[in-house]
């Protein structure tokens, strides 16, 4: 029996979890540079660092951005992913997908590239894992007659994403998906040819659950919510009483204790509610979203590099969206214009709004400050006047 | 000529013809059981999605099976979510255990629904990523494997959102996860002064440091690391392949727990270092997956029904989450970045354990 | 107008790099023009792009601007 090629990567082809070494063999049977790739993986398994160089290729006419290129650092002993590029191709919104659709995206990938992919990337863009460089302007004219196009990267407009929503969730407050598709039709421009001081993120979530991550994730989050009472249906929260325990499980757990439950019937002081969902999570037949609804929008939530991660700060408590979005795209230009005058290179917006202050951020994008902006008041006394509230003269 | 800017698909032509009649209607909806989700319209329709494990990085062949498993039980419609799994959506109850059946069949995992793992949001690593401190899909499988029960039951306080980023560039943004694992580099950038002049810029390498800790040495044509300045981020590496960061033996992995993303409760927050280091040891990580399962069992066995993993910690207390898990407390556990000082304890109320 | 201003920055970015510096932010393309408006300079800058005067150079995470000619090599 001839000496197994890939010892330490087999091991992971054992257990229960789908192995993606499996994924790379099926790949390495019909590609050349699958093939290489499972061997350079295998040396990185044995040498414990990894084996590629990044270049600066974008390489498709007319963008700036969707592709990432990357080299080999062994292309001695692994020549077929000497480059071995990937692209970024924009999910459709909320990744849903018809299986023509999916098999298209397979067609065009097993003509120009490795045949492996990441559904998805981070980002939330279908990612096409390695492909040389003559292959990167061919592979995108193939996408764009499937119908599909390159998401973004570098300083540019991010691929937006947005959680399920209204096509399955009783919990939307927004239309999550029309809105994050609208966002993306809109700033194709912004997506493709970077020029901002460095990436732009916003995520759509149609509820406080926020299944995207928008607040963590975003410069610019947009997160659904509702002003008036929850709605009640107190024969269904009867209906709950016998599988779970409404004063424990419910009542004493809300953050805000706005909850009476007497054995038949739910109270809640709605003035004292925060919205955090939790009531709902666990009642969902009794409890829904009130019907005022509408999206609180958040900035500047961002991973560490470089001073340190950030979740998203409320600047705007309650707005509606209905389309076409008018106004909360004249307020994404307004903040996108005011950090991209004022932001140095590869300064996010957080960062941005923390080295300058956000009360000047609220003037400049002409928001009024409110308490729901702050969990408090600020405690030190340094506290400065806009020249126009100085007397100037004192008679 | 292709046409460009064209934009993603239109997801309105993808989504199957009972959530078209039912977008926006729906009124409430139940786990039947782990991985099958039914929700139903004011209409009386109801939808029915099965969810199941996926490695994330796969191949065509592998993305033509989920294909032909769609068109055989589901018309051939299905979405994944937004932690990597697939989900067939069905429009009758009728179809879903066979569909389920043919899963398992196959070896794919159904569940991730509910008081559960789900599936473990993470980066490219080794495979991919060219400023890895290891891997992210060998460390996801290792530990999926182990930890596998807990994705397929809904036996847990709460859900568990775990996630893996290679580096601290973190692709992933996993800063807000219940349980985070992180690549982490713990020495400079290595500057090979004999390449430095033929493939580097050295002003964009000074400039590409987000700390200012790389200096431009002209006069010699190459580029020095200030030590004290170096946070290992290797984003010298990206713009000059003369400064690789790799260490074998340095690089390797930091746990973080706690975080949390949903306001359900309480707030938002980030998740805390619990472990500054683990090393590297391929295929299986031994050390991260035992880590990681400590963790999570000690969790499952002290926190209560509902709370998340740093609801429970901010409940007892991390002197309490450091003396059941065993994990020790050292000083790198002590921020000493912006704000440090707001971590620093202003009272004298503690636990002694 | 705007062929004039694509030909200044053009003409800049030749200027600025002589030396060893070759790859620009568009913050710094913007900022040698101060007086001219912000956008009119990211425009003519695309433009540029277009006719592959100048080129993009993405290290993923932020974006570079680089004359064509000075574009590295694989």
């Amino acid at each position: 029996m001839s000496k197994p090629e890939t010892p330490l990567l087999d091991e992971l082809e054992k257990g229960r979890w789908p192995s993606f070494v499996k994924d790379l063999k099926q790949a390495a049977k019909k590609n050349p540079m699958a093939r290489d790739l499972i061997h350079q993986l295998e040396l990185s398994y044995k040498d414990r660092i990894g084996h590629w160089k990044h270049g600066g290729i974008v390489g498709v006419k007319g963008y700036g951005a969707g592709v990432i290129g990357r080299y080999s650092d062994r292309p001695d002993l692994f020549p077929n992913v000497q480059a071995f590029h990937t692209l970024r191709v924009n999910h459709p919104t909320g990744w849903f997908y018809k299986t023509d659709a999916l098999r298209k995206l397979c067609d065009v990938w097993d003509k120009h590239g490795s045949g492996l992919t990441n559904m998805h990337g981070s980002t939330g863009d279908a990612i096409l894992l390695g492909t040389t460089t003559d292959h990167l302007q061919p592979c995108f004219n193939d996408l764009s007659d499937a119908g599909f196009d390159l998401g973004g990267s570098g300083s540019a407009l991010r691929t937006p994403s947005a959680c399920v929503g209204p096509a399955r969730c009783e919990w939307a407050c927004i239309d999550s998906l029309d809105i994050c598709y609208n966002i993306t039709m809109t700033y194709q421009d912004q997506i493709h040819r970077p020029m901002f001081p460095y990436k732009f993120k916003i995520k759509v979530s149609a509820c406080p659950n926020d299944c995207v991550a928008s607040i963590a994730r975003s410069d610019f989050s947009i997160i659904g919510t509702w002003k008036d009472d929850i709605q009640v249906d107190q024969k269904e929260v009867l209906a709950y009483a016998s599988s779970i325990n409404i004063q424990k499980e419910v009542c004493d757990l809300c953050p805000t204790r706005c909850m009476e439950w007497n054995g038949k019937e739910l109270k809640i002081y709605n003035d004292d509610c925060t919205r955090c969902m939790h009531c709902i999570n666990l009642m969902p037949k009794a409890l829904r979203p009130g019907k005022e609804k509408g999206a609180s929008i958040l900035v500047g939530g961002k991973a560490p590099i470089v001073k340190g991660a950030l979740l998203s700060w409320v600047v705007v408590p309650f707005i509606k969206l209905e389309p076409p979005y008018d106004e909360l795209k004249n307020l994404i230009e307004r903040i996108q214009d005011w950090w991209d005058e004022n932001g140095k290179s590869r300064e996010r917006l957080g960062e941005l709004i923390t080295r300058l202050g956000m009360r000047v951020f609220l003037k400049a994008v002409g928001l009024p400050a409110v308490p729901q902006m702050v969990k408090a008041p600020r405690t030190n006394p340094y506290v400065f006047f806009w020249p126009e509230d100085i007397q100037k003269e004192v008679k | 000529m292709a046409k460009t800017d064209i934009g993603p698909p239109d997801y309105k032509t993808m989504l199957p013809p009972v959530i078209q009649r039912n977008y926006g209607k729906w009124l409430y909806h139940e786990i039947l059981k782990p991985g099958v989700l039914m929700h139903v319209s004011e209409s009386g329709e109801a939808l029915y999605s099965v969810r199941a494990g996926s490695p994330r990085l796969v191949s065509t062949d592998h993305i033509r099976e989920i294909c032909e498993i769609a068109d055989e039980h589901c018309d051939g419609y299905l979405r994944f979510t937004s932690r990597h799994n697939i989900e067939f959506l069905l429009d009758d109850k009728n179809k879903v255990d066979p569909l389920i059946d043919e899963l398992k069949s196959r070896g794919y995992p159904v569940g991730g629904t509910g008081h559960a793992v789900t599936n473990i949001v993470h980066t490219q690593g080794w495979v991919h990523c060219h400023t890895p401190a290891t891997d992210a899909s060998g460390p996801v499988k290792a530990l999926m494997d182990e930890i596998y029960d807990y994705y397929t039951t809904m036996k847990l306080p709460n859900h568990v959102r775990i996630s893996l980023a290679c580096c601290l560039n973190m692709c992933g943004a996993i800063h807000c996860s219940d349980i985070a694992i992180l690549g982490i580099h713990r020495t400079v950038p290595k500057t090979d002064n004999s390449r430095v002049p033929n493939v580097c810029e050295i002003p964009s390498t000074v400039a590409s440091c987000p700390t200012g800790a790389i200096r431009g040495d002209m006069k010699n044509k190459t580029l020095t690391v200030n030590d004290e300045k170096c946070m290992y981020c290797g984003n010298c590496y990206t713009v000059c392949p003369a400064m690789p960061i790799a260490d074998p033996d340095n690089d390797g992995i930091s746990i973080w727990v706690g975080g949390k993303v949903s306001n359900a409760r309480s707030a938002p927050m980030f998740s805390k270092l619990a472990i500054p280091f683990l090393p590297n040891n391929p295929p299986r990580w031994p050390e991260v997956v035992d880590a990681v399962k400590n963790i999570l069992e000690v969790y499952a066995r002290h926190a209560k029904k509902h709370e998340r993993v740093g609801e429970w910690i901010e409940r007892v207390g991390w002197e309490r989450f450091f003396s059941l898990t065993g994990i020790p407390f050292t000083d790198q556990h002590i921020d000493d970045f912006d704000l440090a000082v707001d971590t620093f304890r202003t009272s004298t109320q503690f636990k002694w354990r | 107008m705007s062929e004039e201003l694509k030909k200044r920055i053009a003409e800049l970015f030749h200027e600025k790099s002589k030396g060893d510096k070759k790859m620009f932010y568009i913050r710094d393309v913007t900022k040698w023009l101060p007086d001219e408006d912000r956008h009119a300079v990211q425009n003519a800058v695309k433009e540029l792009l277009d006719e592959e005067v100048l080129k993009y150079w993405s290290s993923g995470s932020s974006t570079y601007l680089i004359l064509a000619e000075f574009f590295p090599k694989e």
